[in-house]
C-alpha cells in the first residue's frame, strides 16, 4: 500500500515514515504542501496522511486539492485540539483525525479504518472465498490454514485482494509496492505472483496477458 | 464613591437656598431705605404744613384747640406752661381714626427746650426730648426709638418736630420680607421636586452605558452599541477601544497557546513513535527520541523566557557596553560551535556603548548567535560586528546558513515561524523572542538574506552613548 505522508517537522515525518514501512506501507513523504499536491496528481496513492499546519500552504488547501483529484482516503495530523479546527477538516473531505501526540497502533487503526470504509468495507478481514486477509495481524489464511507470506508477497495480495475480479495493471501494482528511492528489478512482480500463486492456489491469481493481474473471486 | 446626581442635587438645592435668602435680604434692605425716604419726606411735609398753619397770631386757645384735636383715648395730648404740663382736657374729643396713629406724633419747643405742645403718645413717660437743630434724626424715648424730622419756625418762634415710631417701620419691612418669604417657600419644593426629576432625566444615559458593561460575561467582547449624549460619546468610544484592544490581546494570546501546542505536540508525536520504533527494534530511533527530547527541552525553555518578558515590568535601562557582554555570550556558545567545526568571529568596535536592559540585551543577543548558529551548516562561520554608523549603534549577527526565502523574510518573526524544509531543532520561537526584546529596547531589527547564502540579522539602537568607542585593528577569532 502506497501511502502519501504530508509532515513537514522532520523528527516527526522521519517517525512516521519508519513505523509505516516496518507495517508494510511504502511511505512517500513530502515536507511541504506544494510538492504533495503536484505528486497527487500524477502518482497511485492508496491513503494520504496530512498534518494540517503546514509551512507554505494550509493544510485545509492540500486537503481541498486531494479531494478534487482523487478519492483518496484522507487522515489528518493536528495538534490543535480547537473542536473548529478538527469540523473544519472533516468538513473539508478528511475521512478522520488523529491528535499529536498519538499512539502508534492508533494511528494504524484509523489508517485501516479510513481504507476499509473507502472499498467500502464494514470488517477489518478480508474474505474472498477459501482466502481470508485479516489486515490488524497481517496474517493472511486459505481453506482455514495460516499462509506465511513475505512482506511484499504479502502486500501484492492486499492490493489484489482489496479490488477483487478488477485488473491492476503492472506499473501500478509496482508503484503501489515500492517507492520512487527503491530499485526494482523488472520481474519483481511476476516472482511474488509465482510465490503467491505456489503458497495459495495456482487458479487464485489470472494472468491478463499484457495487461495484469486480476484476483478471482468466484474460486472455491 | 461620588454620586453625580446626589452632587448636582446637593449643590443646586443649595444654590437655591442662597439665592433665595440674599433676594430676601436684598429686598429687605432696599425696602428698608426706600421706606426711610418715603417717611423722612412724608415727615417733612407734616412739618411744614403745621408750620404754615401757626404764626405768631396763634393764641393760646388755639394751641388748647390742637391739643384737643391731637388727644387720643388714654394718651392726651398736653400744653406745657413754662416746662409744666397744663391738666388734661375733659378728652371729649379724643378719638382714634386708626389704630397705629399712637405710632406718629408732632411737638412744639420754645427755642431754649422747653415743649410748648406735645402730641398724644409724645407724654406718656414724661416730655418728649427737645430738637437741638434743623433736620431728620434717630430719638431714643420710652424704651423705643422714633425717627424724627426737626425745624424752627421763625414766624411762630417755635421748634416744629414730627416723628414716626420705628415700629412702623419694622412692621412695613417684614410685611415685605414676608410676602417675599412666602412665595419663595412655597415655590421651593415645587422647584426642588422638578430639579430631582430634570438630574435624574439627564444622568440616565450613564446608567443605561454602565448597564451594558456590567451586563455583560467575561467572554462577551463586542462594542457597546448604546446611543449616548455627546458628553458620554468620548467613554464609549475609550471603552469600545478598549474592547478593541483587549479583543487583539485575547487573539493573540489565543494563537499563542495553539502555537504553542502545536509546537509542544508536535515533537512529543515525534518522540513518542520513535520511541515506538525503537521498540519495535529500530537502532537508529532511539537517538532521533533524544533529539525529539532536546528540540522540547528548548521549546520549553524559549516558552519560558518568552512568558517572563511578556509578563515583566519595562525594561531597567542603563548605559551598557555590548562588547564585553557580547564576548560573554560567544564564550559560553563556543563548546557548541567547535562541536560543529563551526567558527565565531567577533569583529568591529571593541567597545559600543547602548542605553538597554542589561539582562534583557544579554538573552536578545543569546538567541541571535543561537538562531545563526543554529542554522550554519558544520564548519560555516558566525560574525558578530558591532559598529557605529548614521550616529546609529549596531549590533550585526552573519550566518552562512541558508537565509531566508525572500517570501517569508518578513514572517519569520511571527511566533512559531519556522523555515520550510529546514532540518534544524529550532523551536520558532527564536526570532519571536527576539523580536519582542528589540521592541523593549527601542531598538529596530531587520534581516537580510546574504549573498551568496546566509543571513545578516542587524539590530540598531537610536543613538549611541557618548563613552568612548574605538575601532579593533583586526578582527579577534574565537573557534
Amino acid at each position: 500500500m502506497r501511502l502519501l505522508l504530508v509532515e513537514d517537522d522532520p523528527l516527526l515525518g522521519d517517525g512516521i515514515k519508519t513505523a509505516l514501512q516496518r507495517e508494510g506501507y511504502v511511505v512517500e513523504w513530502f515536507d511541504n504542501g506544494t510538492d504533495a499536491m503536484a505528486a497527487v496528481r500524477c502518482e497511485a496513492f492508496s491513503v494520504a496522511v496530512l498534518d494540517l499546519g503546514l509551512p507554505d500552504v494550509d493544510g485545509m488547501t492540500v486537503l481541498r486539492h486531494l479531494r478534487r483529484h482523487s478519492d483518496l482516503p484522507v487522515l489528518i495530523l493536528t495538534a490543535r485540539d480547537d473542536v473548529d479546527d478538527r469540523i473544519a477538516g472533516l468538513d473539508g473531505g478528511a475521512d478522520d483525525y488523529v491528535l499529536k501526540p498519538f499512539d502508534l497502533k492508533e494511528l494504524l487503526a484509523r489508517l485501516r479504518v479510513v481504507m476499509r470504509r473507502a472499498e467500502g468495507r464494514a470488517s477489518q478481514v478480508l474474505e474472498i472465498g477459501p482466502l481470508r486477509i485479516d489486515e490488524a495481524r497481517h496474517q493472511a489464511s486459505w481453506r482455514g490454514e495460516p499462509v506465511a507470506l513475505a512482506r511484499r508477497e504479502y502486500a501484492l495480495l492486499l492490493e489484489l485482494a482489496r479490488h477483487p475480479d478488477k485488473v491492476m495493471t503492472r506499473p501500478r501494482l509496482e508503484s503501489l509496492l515500492y517507492g520512487w528511492d527503491e530499485e526494482v528489478a523488472s520481474n519483481a512482480v511476476e516472482v511474488h505472483i509465482h510465490h503467491l500463486r505456489k503458497k495459495l492456489d495456482k487458479a487464485l491469481i489470472v494472468t491478463v496477458r499484457g495487461i495484469g493481474y486480476r484476483l478471482d473471486s468466484r474460486l472455491q | 464613591m461620588i454620586s453625580i446626581r446626589r452632587y448636582l442635587t446637593r449643590t443646586l438645592a443649595l444654590v437655591l437656598a442662597l439665592v433665595t435668602a440674599l433676594a430676601i435680604t436684598a429686598a429687605y434692605l432696599i425696602t428698608a431705605h426706600e421706606m426711610e425716604e418715603i417717611l423722612d419726606a412724608q415727615l417733612s411735609l407734616e412739618s411744614r404744613v403745621v408750620a404754615g398753619l401757626i404764626g405768631p397770631n396763634t393764641d393760646l386757645a388755639d394751641y388748647r384747640r390742637i391739643t384737643e384735636q391731637l388727644s387720643q383715648p388714654g394718651h392726651f395730648a398736653r400744653l406745657y406752661e413754662a416746662g409744666r404740663a397744663q391738666p388734661a382736657g375733659d378728652g371729649r374729643q379724643a378719638l382714634l381714626y386708626h389704630h397705629e396713629e399712637h405710632l406718629l406724633s408732632v411737638g412744639f419747643w420754645h427755642p431754649d427746650g422747653t415743649p410748648q405742645l406735645l402730641g398724644a403718645v409724645w407724654n406718656d413717660a414724661g416730655p418728649f426730648p427737645a430738637p437741638q437743630q434743623t433736620g431728620y434724626d434717630w430719638v431714643e424715648y420710652n424704651g423705643a426709638r422714633w425717627r424724627v424730622f426737626s425745624m424752627f419756625d421763625a414766624q411762630s418762634g417755635l421748634w416744629i418736630r414730627t416723628g414716626v415710631h420705628e415700629e412702623f417701620f419694622s412692621e412695613l419691612e417684614s410685611k415685605v420680607v414676608l410676602g417675599n418669604l412666602i412665595p419663595m417657600l412655597l415655590a421651593l419644593p415645587v422647584l426642588l421636586w422638578a430639579m430631582g426629576v430634570i438630574i435624574r432625566r439627564g444622568v440616565r444615559p450613564i446608567g443605561a452605558l454602565s448597564r451594558q458593561v456590567e451586563g455583560r460575561n467575561d467572554r462577551d467582547l463586542s462594542f457597546l452599541d448604546v446611543t449616548v449624549p455627546r458628553e458620554l460619546a468620548g467613554l464609549r468610544q475609550a471603552i469600545n477601544d478598549f474592547i478593541a484592544r483587549l479583543r487583539e490581546t485575547l487573539e493573540r494570546e489565543r494563537r499563542f497557546t495553539a502555537d504553542a501546542a502545536h509546537e509542544l505536540r508536535t515533537p512529543l508525536a515525534g518522540l513518542k513513535i520513535h520511541l515506538d520504533n525503537a521498540r519495535a527494534g529500530e537502532s537508529a530511533s532511539l537517538d532521533k527520541a533524544y533529539s525529539g527530547v532536546e528540540r522540547l527541552q528548548r521549546v520549553v525553555e524559549q516558552l519560558l523566557v518568552l512568558a517572563r518578558i511578556d509578563r515583566e515590568a519595562p525594561s531597567q535601562e542603563a548605559d551598557v557596553d555590548i562588547y564585553p557582554l557580547a564576548l560573554d555570550l560567544v564564550a559560553e556558545l563556543w563548546p557548541w560551535a567547535q562541536a560543529r567545526h563551526q567558527e565565531i568571529e567577533v569583529t568591529g568596535l571593541e567597545a559600543l556603548w547602548v542605553r538597554a536592559d542589561p539582562v534583557e540585551l544579554g538573552i536578545l543577543i543569546r538567541n541571535l548567535l543561537d538562531n545563526a548558529l543554529r542554522y550554519t551548516p558544520e564548519h560555516g562561520t558566525v560574525t558578530l560586528e558591532l559598529a557605529e554608523r548614521d550616529g546609529r549603534a549596531r549590533l550585526i549577527v552573519r550566518d552562512s546558513g541558508p537565509g531566508i526565502p525572500e517570501a517569508l523574510i518578513d514572517k519569520v518573526t511571527e511566533r512559531f515561524r519556522r523555515v520550510a524544509d529546514q532540518r534544524t531543532t529550532g523551536s520558532g520561537l527564536g526570532l519571536s523572542i527576539v523580536l519582542e526584546l528589540t521592541r523593549r529596547q527601542q531598538a529596530s531589527l531587520t534581516l537580510r538574506n546574504r549573498e551568496p547564502h546566509g543571513l545578516e540579522v542587524s539590530l540598531s539602537w537610536p543613538s549611541v552613548s557618548p563613552a568612548t568607542a574605538r575601532r579593533l585593528p583586526r578582527p579577534d577569532t574565537i573557534g
